[in-house]
């Protein structure tokens, strides 16, 4: 893992110090709320419906026992016992007061963590592939590039003010498990015909009230050139993206405006101009930074494991674990596991106190000592060996944190919604709850499938409904909670925005129709194998349609 | 209609409400209860001071109806401001059907 120097932790210290003399300045009333705020935001502290809210970033998902441990000590010490795991690979304490917040930020300190840039119009915490460093389908772990890009982004004073927040997301693999699609630039490692490894870079994605896919704007930048072409990207947006308009301001918005061949020509001749200047990555700085993500030294082992092969024989339930929660990993004879935070009826992507000293003190003896947060709002420990399966499965389930469900009709992305945001229009976690318990059965979520639902509370879409394949979004319609519906969204590297189906639903009806969409799919289906955005991207969307409103 | 007055405490961001005396109270059933717009208004007049003095922030009205209960807050925002989440989150119950 990367660890802090002594630049890094006089810097995240000195910020700490800054904080807290605001904080003081706002109590004593030296600053008025129109002054403070920008500046508790910019340390992460937002007001919500019922407190205040600290978003603290895990940059690119990765985090050690050592600060697991702590976000339980600061939940139990300074919240209600608990956190939320966010769809930005950040976690979110619910109710913090403002005059803890500076000890908070001092505890986080103390483990090389803070909550810089989560929030405000800069560039926002970088996240990663949660299998990063693991995966066996991987060209190269990109953490060392997401660590290079936070250490240069960090309060880099030409892009504290863009016209609005941007995202950047990373994946060494094909298989794309960042959504790096539906973030203002993606990266995907890949390989040119010369064997040479470096970038795919896709620009111009986002979600929210106007959701865009990604342009790919260039097939291959060398990975020395990966702050140059950045910096050109983000020096054509701050010039030319909108300032007018909070809702026009993105980049997506820029690149869809002035046509993705406008927006290459302007990025590539910035990054012509600019590109053997200072931000060229030297080949050592790259190797010191990579040194820190050295895999971990796992032992030789047979592919196959009899101990676990002989207990799945014998018990369905940890069966159903290994086959939906443990995925391949480079190193044969290990398992990378998800760790689901979606407990059938429960809400997703909280962890309590004592989940996240259990996961830690799990993933000191199983994993290396190491802790992924997924997009998905779920836990990951990469590094298990697979003797080891059959004994973490017994401590996970001995704490709840056993669910099989990774990646089924179950594992619910949902946004903390009106139960707990300032900006929600309706509720999304209850939603969540009623549906996982209405397909809770493991049977019947093994038999629908792989399958996404995602949940917004409102039109700025952090639940990631317009790419799940069933996308759900919360509006309030003349004061009454209303669900619309959306289908043949995905996140991955066949990135779709769903389509609406028609009219919302009310919370009564919401569930019921979601099981009709279930119930249409398994019908159209030609085989037990042909998942449910395959046979949706067959049929389309009419049989749904039907299904869900009548013939016409 | 009937409205209270509403805000978040400065120090720790919870829900507040206009004391029928002098301050704030947590609980939506203490809150002052203003009839007619003329008089809630001169209260946030009242609200206002009280973000300069530094105790609360983004003071709002709230309409409520009032029964044998106490007073509701009529839309789904302000009553869930004022019941906290309607989910049963770690170490707690859930609220009251809203």
């Amino acid at each position: 893992m990367y660890r802090y120097d002594e630049f890094d932790s006089g810097f995240v210290a000195q910020r700490v110090a800054e904080f807290r003399d605001q904080v003081d300045r706002r109590l004593s009333g030296a600053l008025d709320e129109e002054q403070f705020k920008p500046l508790r935001l910019m340390n992460g502290v937002y007001l919500q419906l019922h407190a205040y809210m600290l978003r603290i970033a895990v940059p690119y998902g990765t985090l050690s026992s050592r600060q697991m441990r702590k976000l339980a000590f600061i939940a139990r010490r300074y919240d209600r016992g608990y956190g939320h795991f966010t769809t930005r690979q950040n976690l979110q304490f619910n109710w913090p007061a403002l005059a803890d917040c500076p000890d908070i930020l001092s505890e986080l300190a103390s483990v090389e963590m803070h909550a810089i840039q989560t929030s405000g119009n800069c560039i926002r915490n970088v996240t990663a592939d949660h299998f990063a460093g693991a995966a066996a389908d991987e060209i190269e772990d990109p953490r060392p590039y997401a660590e290079i890009l936070r250490q240069w982004s960090s309060l880099n004073p030409e892009y504290s003010y863009l016209p609005r927040k941007f995202k950047i997301a990373l994946t060494g693999a094909a298989k794309d498990r960042a959504a790096i699609q539906v973030h203002d630039i993606g990266y995907q490692l890949v390989r040119n015909d010369a064997g040479e490894v470096g970038f795919a870079v896709y620009v111009g994605g986002g979600q929210g009230r106007t959701p865009l896919i990604a342009h790919r704007i260039r097939d291959f930048l060398p990975k020395a050139d990966l702050l140059a072409y950045t910096n050109a990207i983000l020096r054509i947006y701050n010039l030319e993206g909108r300032r007018d308009n909070k809702y026009k301001a993105r980049i997506k918005i820029l690149v869809h405006e002035k046509g993705v061949d406008a927006i290459r020509s302007a990025v590539e001749a910035d990054f012509a101009a600019h590109r053997d200047e200072e931000l060229r990555l030297p080949e050592a700085e790259l190797a010191r930074i990579q040194a820190y993500f050295a895999p971990p030294p796992l032992s030789l082992r047979p592919a196959q494991s009899a101990s676990v092969a002989a207990r799945m024989a014998q018990d369905a339930a940890f069966a159903r674990f290994v086959d939906r929660n443990v995925a391949p990993h480079k190193v044969p004879g290990h398992g990378i596991v998800t760790i689901s935070l979606k407990p059938i009826g429960g809400i997703p992507g909280d962890a309590s106190a004592e989940d996240m000293e259990v996961i830690a003190d799990l993933a000191e003896t199983y994993s290396h000592d190491e802790i992924r947060v997924s997009h998905e709002q779920n836990l990951v420990l990469p590094h298990v060996a697979l003797d080891d399966l059959p004994a973490l499965y017994e401590r996970l389930a001995a704490q709840g944190l056993a669910t099989a469900n990774a990646g089924l009709v179950t594992d619910i992305i949902a946004c903390p919604g009106l139960d707990y945001c300032a900006l929600a229009t309706a509720r999304s976690i209850p939603v969540a709850q009623r549906i996982s318990e209405r397909f809770g059965a493991p049977e019947r979520a093994a038999e629908i499938g792989a399958l996404t639902v995602n949940i917004s509370g409102c039109i700025n879409a952090c639940g990631h409904h317009h790419v799940g394949h069933i996308g759900i979004l919360g509006l309030d319609k003349k004061g009454v909670e209303s669900y619309q519906i959306t289908l043949g969204g995905a996140a991955d590297e066949t990135c779709s925005l769903g389509e609406l189906t028609g009219p919302g639903f009310s919370t009564d009806e919401i569930v019921d129709a979601i099981e009709t969409v279930v119930d249409t799919y398994l019908k159209v289906r030609t085989h037990k194998d042909e998942d449910f955005l395959t046979a949706y991207r067959r049929v389309g969307i009419v049989p749904f349609k039907e299904a869900l409103y009548g013939r016409s | 209609m009937t409205k209270v007055i509403t805000a978040n405490r400065l120090t720790d961001g919870k829900v507040v409400y206009i004391a029928p005396g002098e301050g704030w109270v947590e609980a939506i059933a203490e809150a002052r209860l203003f009839e007619g717009d003329t008089e809630a208004e001169a209260a946030m007049a009242s609200a206002r001071a009280y973000v300069k003095r530094n105790v609360v922030v983004d003071p709002f009205l709230v309409e409520v109806a009032v029964s044998a209960e106490g007073p509701k807050a009529q839309t789904l925002r302000n009553a869930i401001r004022a019941a906290g989440p309607t989910i049963a989150y770690h170490g707690r119950g859930v609220t009251e059907k809203i």
